[in-house]
Formats: C-alpha cells, structure tokens, sequence
C-alpha cells in the first residue's frame, strides 16, 4: 500500500481536527478519566500478577463487576471510598506525584567541561551527616544483622 | 489509505466517537494498561503486533484493528488499519481472526513524524 506525501497531510488534518475539536467541559471530563485510568491500569495490573478476576475483585471490595467494568470502559467515574478499598484488597498502595515538564526535568542537569567534551552530571542529594540515628543496643548473644 | 475515510468517519461522526477515540489515545500514549478499551489481538505469532482499539463494548461493540510499529530509534507508532463494525461474539469469529490476520499482513513504512 503506498502513500503519498498530500494523503498524509490529509490524514493529519483529519487527525488533528478529531483531536482538536473538544469543547473546555469535554476536556475536563477526559482529564478525569485520564486520572482514573491511571488507577485502574495500576489494579488491572495487580489483578493479573494475583490471578484475581474482575468477579473476584467486585466481591472483595461490595461491588457488582458490571460496575467496575463501567469504570474501565470510561463509563463512570471512580470515587475515593472505592480506591481506598482496591488498595487495601491489593495490598498496594497509590502514590500521587507532580508531573514535571521536559524543562523543569533538566534544571537539576548541569554541564561540565572536561577538555574533550561536555559532560552532563545528575546532582544528587547530599547525606544529612549532621543526623545522629542510634543504633539498636544488643546484648552479648546477639549479633548484628544487616537492614 | 483506502480505510482512511472509513475509519476518520468512524471516529469523527459524533462526540461521543470522538472522545472515546480520544481517550483510547490518551490511554496508548500514558502507556496505560486498559484491556476493556485498547488490548492485543495476537491470536497467533504472525499477530503479535495487531491490537484493537474497542468502542463501546456491550452496545455497538465496534472495533478498530491496529498495528503496533517499533521504530529502531525508538519511535512507536499505532496504525489504525481496519475498521470492525459489530463484532457480534466474545470469541474471535472466522470473520475476525481473518481480519487480525490481514492487519497482520500490512507493511508500512514510517516516512516522516512532528
């Protein structure tokens, strides 16, 4: 199948229109089920490595599997009580972190010259050596085990 | 390109298309695990590389069978290939396998990118 350069502009244009033709309200609401998914992708994963069904699941947090089936197919949104207990029933936990852009990604970058070239060194965080952590005092038959 | 105006109409014909096919999108570029929206379709070897993106499963129940690319430099691309209308059971039928097996088939080539 071949594809000439004008049919692919043309696609792209057919593209971008589909992709940018959503209204503020339906840009929201896809946020949101962006956000969902992203818990549910994590719980699809568990479930599988765990060997538990979508039944299963429903049974162990008071749910219908159609219910959650709704939920992954973007047709209701997730509320917190329900996460709260897919966290618990997995025995995971979900973490929330600020997504950063390219640009703030690279302030922590900075290049160095050696001569030959330039060099790009990650700065790392510096041990707190002023923090004193007592060890745990052990009686004359025990011997220390590595944590 | 010939399914290009069928599967562009698919997807644009109303909002509701429009912003599933959003979101199946949103998902394949979050690299998000959703197989009730965007699962593989490798009924065999050869077919390892097909995948489908699914719309409005348990009513319509249409399908867009794509192909997955990976680029040696790392670029990856989904191709939507063939556009499935009512797929009508949960088991692949003769119909479907032999559809998964011609997007299985299609050789593009990655000519330019933003």
């Amino acid at each position: 199948m071949n594809t000439k350069l004008s049919d692919t502009n043309d696609i792209k244009t057919a593209f971008d229109q589909v992709f940018n033709g959503f209204t503020e309200e339906e840009i929201i609401e896809s946020d949101a089920r962006l956000i969902m998914f992203r818990f549910l992708s994590i719980v699809e994963e568990k479930c599988e490595a765990l060997g538990i069904n979508r039944k299963q699941l429903a049974e162990k947090v008071g749910t219908s599997a159609s219910y959650i089936t709704q939920l992954y197919r973007g047709d209701k949104l997730v509320n917190m009580l329900l996460l709260a207990k897919l966290q618990k029933v997995l025995n995971l936990e979900f973490d929330i972190i600020e997504k950063k852009t390219y640009e703030e990604l690279i302030t922590d970058y900075h290049p160095v010259s050696d001569g030959k070239g330039w060099w790009i060194f990650h700065t790392f965080q510096k041990p707190e050596y002023d923090t004193i952590v007592l060890l745990p005092e052990l009686d004359e038959n025990q011997t220390a085990q590595a944590v | 390109m010939e399914n290009f105006s069928g599967i562009i109409g698919y997807i644009s014909q109303d909002a509701r298309h429009k912003s599933k096919f959003n979101d199946i999108c949103r998902l394949i570029l979050n690299g998000l695990r959703n197989t009730e929206l965007y699962d593989k379709e490798n009924i065999n070897e050869r077919c390892k590389h097909v995948t489908a993106m699914k719309f409005f499963k348990g009513q319509e129940n249409d399908r867009i069978y794509c192909k997955e690319i990976h680029e040696k430099n790392g670029l990856f691309v989904v191709v939507t290939s063939e556009l499935l209308k009512r797929k009508k059971t949960n088991k692949n039928s003769r119909r479907e396998i032999n559809l998964i097996e011609k997007v299985a088939g299609y050789e593009y080539e990655i000519i330019g990118y933003e």
